[in-house]
């Protein structure tokens, strides 16, 4: 068990990987660290999908301007150097796509409707691209610390699964014995699922994916390579994995299942982060002069009550997951508001004090 | 406050979606409706919250808070409706089975989320099996999702262009559109980057569904000023106070149409006992 500080935490990786269910901080907190470790002079890349307005305006980039999704960040303080890469994950696999099928065949399949559907909408993509933009990073010599902020999903361990998934389905075609997909169909007498698929979609659909089918067969063992990769990568000892997770119960059986099926996977989770985890206005022993049966009293001890729960759930997790090598920790709420960069550099350099080992 | 048909419960990640269609759900039931509570994620989120030992499946189920409740996935609806074409539901089920139909509900981006839409407007189509309830409250997806979920029948409908996919996909995408069948609750909090979330999601979303929205703000700090003497806790309740005030303000001139819900301080299974809610305020 390891119980140094978070800089003493993260010392020696070269990979820090967020994850966590949405809504738990946990792009703004990937966000700090990677400032926390170029302020302690590391050469940082930072790599988040869709950050919100805010951050993206604090942080003084223009997350919708054309063509340019890396930004570096020059502030007063930093002794290393922070670049943050944001990813267009719609961009970024048409980006894979097209580099690995060729321009010519690219251009035919952008105008198939169901690339344009896939490449927009399906999460897997999204996922992948995002593991793609790591692996493209992590290349890159000019970095020593590579800091990934995984997708929001409702499960995070669909994340880690979507190569997989997106692997599996390209390879219908690449079964060996047909080239065609439809065929494929016949052959195996699925005649109830033609007629079904007909009859549901009609033939221009079918037709369509037909199309898709044949375009994109060749990327699975693209899709395999990129995976395999970025498998290597978060394998490595020098790589550490945060779970990011708030105090409320449903949060918390979410954090328990996403351990499990990480566990499975033979991912190592090296780090459970309680975020914003109480008020730090209430870590300390004053009383709070309030009058008897006040809603304000009720409030006061509502937060109270909270933060001891917080701490009994955290010990409740680590008598239940003790057989891992896992380190526990809380992060307290401490301004609702980041209203300014002043505000983001209190927090990263008041971290070490406040990122606590449970 | 006037409770539709159709009721979408949706918001940014960490606003408290589940908790309020809980509230919703049980409001509802309470005035005697019969209520069914829906979830979309794959696993529940309700269950830990209303402390049940029990969690829900796809078939509706009773719970004791006088609603019924169901975990709706992509798959199921897809299954019941072919099923009732078929008649056979095994015959379906070995269909889906296949590789091929698994992939063509991944591919169809949009399949999975067309077929729970169709089966949450089956009623107000007439079409398909659907379910005999007053109110149907649904624990919708995060922003981002949600987005894709309620566009999935406009995409469709355009991406083919006849037969009954086609027809069915208008359809449900007209009823999404009525304000007097479907209602859309998105979630607000009194802080300023849930606020600009809120604030992009009613820019995308207004203008095809105006007449249906809510904006609901929750955990709203149920004081207006503080007592204490103890300084630093002072201190921290009147910057959120005075914060609660500005994103009050923010939001008033952003939407017509917004509640509140008062920070809840005790376990909700408790809060949803009450037989009369304070809940669901005006701003």
């Amino acid at each position: 068990m390891v119980t140094a500080s978070i800089d003493e935490r993260l010392k020696s990786c070269d990979l820090l990987t967020f994850i966590g269910t949405g809504g738990v901080g946990k792009t703004s907190l990937s966000v700090v660290t990677a400032l926390r470790a170029a302020q302690n002079g590391r050469r940082v890349a930072a790599i988040t999908i869709d950050p919100s307005r805010r951050l993206t305006h604090l942080l003084g980039m223009q997350s919708e301007s054309e063509g340019e999704n890396v930004q570096t960040i020059q502030w007063d303080g930093l002794s290393g150097s922070l670049d943050l890469y944001f990813v267009d994950p719609e961009k970024v696999f048409q980006e894979f796509v097209s580099s690995h099928i060729g321009e010519s065949m690219y251009e035919k399949l952008s105008r198939n409707g169901i690339y344009k559907q896939i490449s927009k909408n399906l999460r897997e993509t999204h996922n992948f691209a995002a593991l793609y933009k790591m692996v493209e990073v992590f290349k890159n010599d000019e970095y020593d610390l590579v800091v990934l902020d995984t997708p929001p999903s409702n499960q995070v361990i669909e994340f880690f699964e979507s190569p997989k998934r997106l692997q599996k389905f390209f390879s219908n075609q690449s079964e060996g014995e047909k080239a065609n997909w439809l065929d494929w169909i016949q052959s195996k007498s699925l005649k109830l699922a033609e007629g079904f698929m007909k009859k549901m979609v009609g033939g221009e659909f079918v037709s369509e994916m037909n199309h898709f089918f044949s375009a994109v067969g060749s990327l699975r063992s693209d899709i395999g390579k990129v995976t395999d990769i970025f498998l290597e990568n978060m394998n490595r000892s020098t790589s550490y994995l945060l779970l990011v997770y708030p105090p409320s119960l449903d949060k918390i059986e979410d954090a328990r299942y996403l351990m499990a099926e990480m566990s499975k996977n033979q991912f190592s989770v090296n780090e459970f982060v309680m975020n914003r985890a109480y008020l730090n206005v209430l870590d300390q022993s004053q009383e709070p002069g309030l009058a008897q049966d006040s809603e304000e009293l009720k409030l006061y001890n509502y937060f109270m009550k909270m933060k001891e729960r917080g701490h009994a759930q955290i010990n409740e997790l680590k008598t239940e997951l003790s057989s891992h090598d896992l380190t526990f920790s809380m992060i307290p709420e401490i301004k609702t508001n980041l209203e300014s960069t002043d505000d983001i550099m209190n927090f990263v350099r008041k971290m070490d004090e406040n990122w606590s080992v449970v | 406050m006037d409770f539709k048909k159709l009721i979408f419960i949706s918001g940014k990640g960490g606003t408290g979606k589940t908790t309020l269609a809980l509230i919703v759900a049980r409001h509802l039931a309470l005035q005697s409706k019969k209520v069914l509570f829906v979830e979309l994620s794959p696993r529940s989120s309700a269950q830990s919250l209303l402390n049940l030992e029990q969690g829900p499946n796809y078939q509706p189920s009773k719970t004791p808070f006088g609603f019924d409740w169901s975990l709706m996935q992509g798959k199921d609806c897809l299954v019941e409706y072919i099923s009732s074409f078929t008649g056979v539901e095994k015959i379906t089920q070995k269909v889906f089975d296949s590789s091929v139909i698994k992939t063509l509900v991944n591919v169809a981006p949009g399949l999975n989320d067309l077929a729970v839409l169709g089966k949450l407007t089956s009623g107000m189509r007439e079409h398909g099996p659907s379910f005999d309830y007053d109110h149907i409250v649904v624990d919708a997806h995060s922003t981002g999702s949600f987005q894709s979920l309620i566009n999935a029948p406009k995409l469709l409908g355009r991406s083919v262009s006849t037969g009954p996919l086609k027809s069915q996909s208008e359809k449900i995408d007209e009823v999404l559109k009525d304000a007097n069948l479907v209602q859309y609750f998105f979630m607000g909090l009194f802080e300023s980057l849930p606020m600009d979330e809120l604030e992009d999601t009613l820019a995308e979303f207004g203008e095809s569904f105006k007449e249906g929205i809510t904006v609901l703000m929750n955990k709203r700090l149920p004081i207006d000023e503080s007592h204490s003497e103890n300084s630093l806790w002072k201190n921290f309740i009147e910057s959120q106070l005075r914060e609660q005030k500005k994103q009050r303000e923010r939001v008033k001139d952003l939407w017509d149409s917004v509640v509140s819900q008062d920070l809840i301080t005790i376990a909700l299974s408790d809060y949803l006992k009450k037989q009369q809610g304070e809940w669901l305020r005006p701003l």
